[in-house]
């Protein structure tokens, strides 16, 4: 075990030292802070909600009776969870990046030639593909807690707000809406992923991981509109990766279910890593 | 422990129903440096790939100080420090961090083998520059000092003399040397050029589409170059029963049947006529005699025939 703690810590050290990697940091810091002066100076600061947008919710909060809070540091915090798409983007290319570029190097060969095994190998590689989304969701969260904290202050700690949580509008703690937001945000990233880890592991290249996992998290609704007359749509990837809409009661596919979206989700995932874990074990190491 | 460093017994490798490498069985024991010889594309790298499973064996097995590369892999591999073709490293990492990255996959590989290796190989003064930077010898010896790190028992290096200039493969030459003779580490190397490969190995095995087809002792050609013994090769009408004179006339004559008609054997011109007299005297026909060529060079040409070797 402290050997496959040993190969994270080299990947963690390879990531890091790529120029694309701090760009990523870079790129988030930017969104945040863009954000938070557009929401400053252009957004009404009265409500975190706009009322012509969303009167549904304007009326959820009358009808719970809890006062729609003033748009402060959590609020801005809410809002940014929504940055975990792009992050999702930036994990779909580390994951293909850290199997591409051994194979782009050479390095792939010394990797192999250790007394790990390349289960252990793979394994360090795909956990820190992880750890690396976990990092920049942290960084994200906390960098976005400085900035709202400097733009917008803070009314309460811990404010309740009115959110749906599968069935129908109640009251919450604002954290408790947050933590439900990035889980239903992880399960769309964790999936891509491994699709971009197996396919560059298919390919020994990035691009084609990159096309087709960015292709399927944005373009989702659209190929599942696409096939959906037909009765296999309902066991596509797509029709189920996002879990918050169908938790809402609203899924891409008529009488999908939280159950058996997670029960799909699963069976994809699963295909996923064996096909990747086989393929990387059983391949032979030739040529570039 | 065993004498024998690394062993390949009948090893077999197919793809797609072609057969890459055939029935190659050879042994290298411990201290020895051997030299693996063939044209390109003859199946060296291939069967490199095979000794330290990048490549999975079709038939046949290899064992490292005894144990499989196929069911032992973890304590067979720790035993190997290789170079598969080129010194491929991080080019965005110093020397030294990529020196600490091959050390952390090994456990028990320390700070001070890492200094000890980086001045075995002379790379002190660069060691914390990128190796993006590096020459193709700068990376050549990082490569080799990545191999020794964890203290193999067996180097394998695929064309460590590749790229290098005439110094530069002086210095990788005696270098394998000292490694053989003062840490006992067998040394594999693998070259399309014979000429590189004798001035530093004990034994060269050539291979040839697939094939080992001949493995020669560097050091007992090398006595018959330096003393006026050549060898002769002889065509007879009975070749067992010529070999059975000759021996009986003079021990030392090295007297061996290649096939039914041809006899090999290494003496002195001078001993030519008393050589014919016994063998006609005893109504052997005698065909033809010719001197076979001396060097190991012409032997190679002979085995795999020069206009093949690029």
């Amino acid at each position: 075990m402290s050997n496959l703690s040993q190969l994270i810590k080299n990947e963690f050290i390879k990531l890091h030292h790529y120029k694309s990697t701090w760009a990523m940091y870079i790129i988030i810091a930017v969104l945040l802070v863009g954000g938070a002066i557009i929401t400053n100076f252009v957004a009404n600061q009265s409500m975190i909600i706009d009322a012509t947008f969303q009167s549904e919710l304007v009326q959820a909060y009358q009808s719970v009776g809890v006062e729609i809070p003033a748009y402060d540091m959590w609020a801005f915090v809410a809002d940014n969870i929504s940055l975990i798409s792009f992050i999702t983007i930036f994990i779909i290319v580390a994951a293909a990046k850290i199997i591409s570029n051994e194979y782009k190097w050479g390095t792939i060969k010394l990797l192999l030639i250790r007394p790990a095994g390349r289960g252990t190998v793979l394994t360090s590689k795909y956990i820190t593909v992880l750890l690396f989304a976990v990092v920049l969701i942290l960084y994200t969260i906390i960098l976005s807690m400085i900035i709202g904290l400097i733009f917008f202050g803070v009314d309460a700690w811990n404010p309740i707000i009115v959110d749906n949580m599968g069935s129908g509008y109640t009251e919450v703690s604002i954290i408790t809406s947050i933590g439900k937001n990035i889980l239903f945000s992880l399960v769309p990233l964790i999936i891509v992923a491994t699709l971009s880890f197996m396919i560059a592991i298919l390919f020994k290249g990035s691009a084609m991981a990159i096309a087709a996992s960015i292709v399927i998290f944005i373009a989702a609704p659209i190929i599942t509109m696409l096939v959906s007359r037909y009765e296999i749509a309902k066991y596509l990837l797509t029709a189920h990766l996002d879990l918050q809409s169908i938790f809402a009661g609203a899924p891409l596919i008529e009488g999908t279910t939280i159950g058996f979206s997670i029960a799909v989700l699963i069976v994809y995932y699963i295909i996923f890593m064996i096909v990747g874990w086989l393929t990387f074990k059983k391949r032979d190491v030739a040529g570039n | 422990m065993t004498e024998i460093a690394l062993e390949l017994k009948n090893v077999s490798k197919r793809i797609k129903n072609k057969e890459i490498i055939k029935d190659v069985s050879f042994q290298i024991k411990q201290g020895e440096v051997f030299g693996f010889v063939g044209p390109n594309g003859a199946g060296k790298t291939t069967t490199i790939r095979m000794m330290v499973g990048l490549m999975k064996i079709t038939e046949g097995d290899i064992r490292i100080v005894g144990k499989s590369i196929q069911t032992d892999y973890s304590e067979a591999i720790r035993e190997v420090g290789a170079i598969v073709e080129n010194p491929e490293m991080y080019p965005f990492l110093t020397g030294r961090k990529n020196l600490e990255q091959f050390a952390r996959m090994v456990p028990g590989t320390t700070k001070e083998r890492i200094e000890e290796v980086v001045q075995l190989v002379g790379l002190k003064k660069v060691i914390n520059d990128r190796v993006g930077g590096y020459s193709l010898g700068m990376r050549q010896r990082l490569g080799i000092a990545q191999a020794l790190l964890h203290k193999p028992s067996i180097l394998i290096l695929d064309e460590p003399t590749n790229g290098l200039d005439p110094s530069g493969m002086k210095e990788i030459r005696q270098y394998i040397r000292t490694l053989a003779e003062k840490e006992n580490v067998s040394v594999i190397v693998s070259s399309h050029l014979l000429s590189e490969i004798e001035l530093m190995c004990d034994r060269i095995g050539v291979i040839k589409n697939g094939s080992l087809i001949a493995v020669e002792d560097v050091e007992k050609n090398r006595k018959i170059e330096d003393s006026d013994i050549s060898e002769y090769i002889i065509s007879v009408s009975n070749a067992e029963t010529a070999k059975a004179h000759l021996d009986s006339l003079d021990e030392s004559l090295f007297v061996e049947t290649a096939d039914e008609t041809i006899l090999k054997t290494a003496m002195k011109r001078e001993q030519i006529p008393a050589v014919l007299k016994e063998l006609l005297n005893n109504n052997i026909n005698v065909y033809e005699v010719q001197a076979a060529k001396g060097t190991l060079e012409d032997k190679f040409f002979d085995l795999i025939g020069e206009n093949v070797i690029e």
